[in-house]
């Protein structure tokens, strides 16, 4: 077990974690050897419905990837926005509401709604800055990441990103 | 020469039968080329609206989210607002 820090993954940003190999392997690798990695019941369930489970299901059964069931509290959030949010989101968001864990979380709704319940994630890019500011990640492999995932996020960030990673 | 509509709809059949845990045969049988798209461009519009987010646009497309991000992709549609 390594000192690394512990960040909740929702479903988007782990999917870009999976989907960009470096050396032919997932980048999601990488970032474990900087970060610990949590995941939700329902960002597994999410998960488990597609092709990065072939890449998520092995670490979770090692535990290099943590997992935690969501609480039902608070119902507000499943009442107010159950058909405005996915699961994954709803369930990262209590979970980081119920841990005090930063959560990854890059659509734009349920960023907005996280904070309306007074958690403040991070979107995907500035946790590539954090971890290489914070953990160690390389800056050449943490550009190479966001360069390769720069068209998943609006263009106007990835500038911004890249002058952070290069100060 | 596979039009990107074609290409879009190939991999919606496959990431649709892995999110129900149907066969590939089985969902082109259920939903069409033409009805594919007419959905999907219906949820994309709903969604580039502020409608709904990513994650729920994912639920009631019936792919993942990487999945559903190369689907948009074959399409030329932003996955993003």
């Amino acid at each position: 077990m390594t000192n690394n820090i512990t960040y909740l993954l929702d479903t988007g940003p782990l999917s870009t974690l999976c989907s960009f190999p470096t050396s032919g392997s997932s980048y999601l690798y990488t970032i474990l050897q900087h970060a610990q990695i949590m995941l939700t019941d329902g960002v597994i369930t999410e998960a488990g419905r597609g092709k990065i489970w072939r890449i998520v299901s092995p670490l979770l059964k090692t535990g290099e990837i943590q997992s935690i069931s969501a609480p039902l509290e608070p119902e507000i959030l499943d009442l107010s926005y159950g058909n405005d949010l996915g699961l994954g989101e709803r369930s990262t968001i209590k979970s980081a509401l119920l841990t005090g864990l930063t959560a990854i979380i890059d659509d734009r709704d349920a960023f907005i709604v996280a904070n309306r319940f007074g958690i403040h994630p991070i979107g995907f890019q500035d946790w590539i800055v954090r971890l290489a500011s914070e953990a160690n990640l390389p800056t050449k492999l943490a550009v190479d990441i966001v360069q390769a995932s720069a068209n998943q996020y609006p263009k106007m960030f990835l500038i911004h990103t890249l002058k952070l990673l290069n100060q | 020469m596979q039009t990107k509509e074609a290409h879009a709809y190939d991999l919606f059949v496959e990431a649709h039968a892995l999110y129900k845990g149907k066969t590939p045969e089985e969902i082109s049988t259920l939903i069409s080329a033409d009805e594919f798209e007419a959905r999907i461009r219906a949820l994309h519009y709903q969604y580039m609206a502020g409608k709904f987010s990513f994650g729920r646009f994912t639920e009631l497309a019936g792919v993942a989210h990487l999945e559903l991000r190369e689907i948009l992709d074959a399409l030329g549609l932003p996955s993003h607002h």
